[in-house]
């Protein structure tokens, strides 16, 4: 859906078809307010980087909101603690582990060379001014940004009971979404395999 | 599928909220509601299924995908048999068995399926996916889901016109329902499985007697 779109929906619901007490641009904020906090919620605006490590540098800058993995040589590094640092057992000089510290991934053992990772990252939306822009977030929480900005114009409207309820729902769909659409669930044996 | 047009939809619709005159609720806020609706039903129910043939990039572990979730994936060789790929998330990538230049392994990230290992040449691959619904535009249209998800459709049509009227009460009792009935699909017809010998075969000691 567009900017317009989402905002000619909340005002259906607002039963505001052209602005009085809500203006567009208060709309479009509610709506930009929406899309932050569900892309942190739901981390669903996954993106890959491409990055080299400094020689002796720990530390690799990113600019996302968060690392979710790191991919070295063709392997995943494992997230450890800062308290783990130098406890793991590890082959000398091998990358074989990553933590978030600061807005950066620190990498454990420190390389002693420049190297290529690949970061899997969660980034952060995009701005949405033009009625043509869409939101940065996947089109499948499109009605939860919906359900988000209304309850941001009513709680405006200082209608309390109308707030609470739509950003409970708006809760409840971003947790379902999440579960179905952005699921992570692995197979297990007998997905693969079938039960005897 | 031709049942319901929009227009027939549109009409029940009005009729479950008493507006039948359009008084309450334009034409264009209903389709736009019953449009909204198909799109909830199809990420709730991964109800719109779709095999969408890929191929992979020489040397590139993504391939993009349009779709709501990509389910499942099978891999799809020159010669020989097909097999469908195990989910696994990006922090098991390169840390389970593989057989060299013979893809293992899928991950769903961004918009796009990533293989492990990484593809060798141009591999080709058949995705399992749930999509979106086209949205219905004129009076002839029909949605995009299945029959049977309509009434759901017309429950958060509902929904939506409760919300309108501010009647929270209403609107969470029904957007209740609506939830229920569509996971209850979900889990009965839409998750798939698979026959187990206990589906294939009289207990033991019945057949022993």
């Amino acid at each position: 859906m567009t900017l317009l779109t989402l905002r000619t929906t909340v005002r259906d619901i607002l039963n505001e078809a052209t602005a009085s007490f809500w203006s567009d641009a208060k709309i479009n904020e509610a709506l930009n307010e929406a899309q932050r906090v569900t892309a942190i919620l739901a981390k669903c605006i996954e993106k890959t980087a491409a990055v080299n490590t400094a020689t002796g540098v720990r530390s690799v800058s990113f600019a996302d909101a968060h690392i979710e993995d790191i991919e070295y040589n063709g392997k995943a590094l494992t997230r450890i603690k800062p308290k783990q640092i130098g406890t793991m057992p590890e082959t000398t000089g091998d990358l074989g582990h990553f933590f978030e510290f600061g807005e950066k991934a620190m990498i454990e053992p420190i390389p002693g060379a420049i190297v290529s990772l690949v970061l899997y990252t969660i980034g952060e939306p995009t701005e949405m001014s033009a009625d043509g822009n869409s939101p940065s977030t996947p089109s499948c929480y499109d009605l939860a940004l919906i359900y988000y900005a209304v309850a941001y114009c009513w709680l405006l409207e200082k209608n309390y009971a109308g707030y609470s309820f739509m950003l409970a729902l708006y809760h409840d769909e971003v947790a379902t979404v999440t579960s179905i659409a952005m699921s992570k669930v692995v197979d297990a044996y007998s997905d693969i395999k079938g039960e005897k | 599928m031709a049942w319901p047009q929009l227009s027939i939809l549109r009409g029940m619709l009005r009729d479950q909220v008493h507006d039948t005159d359009g008084t309450l609720y334009t034409n264009d806020e209903l389709l736009r509601a019953l449009n909204d609706g198909q799109r909830d039903i199809a990420v709730k129910g991964l109800c719109c299924e779709s095999v969408q043939p890929l191929t992979a990039t020489p040397a590139t572990r993504s391939i993009a995908v349009t779709c709501i979730t990509t389910l499942a994936v099978e891999y799809v060789p020159v010669s020989g048999s097909r097999k469908t790929l195990i989910k696994i998330t990006p922090t098991k990538i390169g840390h389970n068995p593989i057989q060299a230049n013979i893809p293992a392994y899928w991950f769903p990230w961004g918009g796009s399926i990533f293989i492990d290992p990484i593809p060798a040449s141009g591999y080709t691959f058949n995705a399992y996916t749930a999509i979106m619904p086209v949205a219905m535009v004129n009076n002839t249209d029909v949605p995009g889901i299945p029959e049977y998800a309509i009434p759901f459709l017309l429950q958060y049509g509902v929904f939506r016109c409760n919300l309108k009227k501010k009647q929270y009460a209403t609107a969470k009792a029904v957007h209740d329902a609506y939830t229920m009935g569509l996971k209850r699909i979900r889990d009965s017809i839409l998750m798939k499985y698979a026959n187990t010998g206990a589906d294939r075969l009289v207990p033991d000691e019945i057949e022993a007697r």
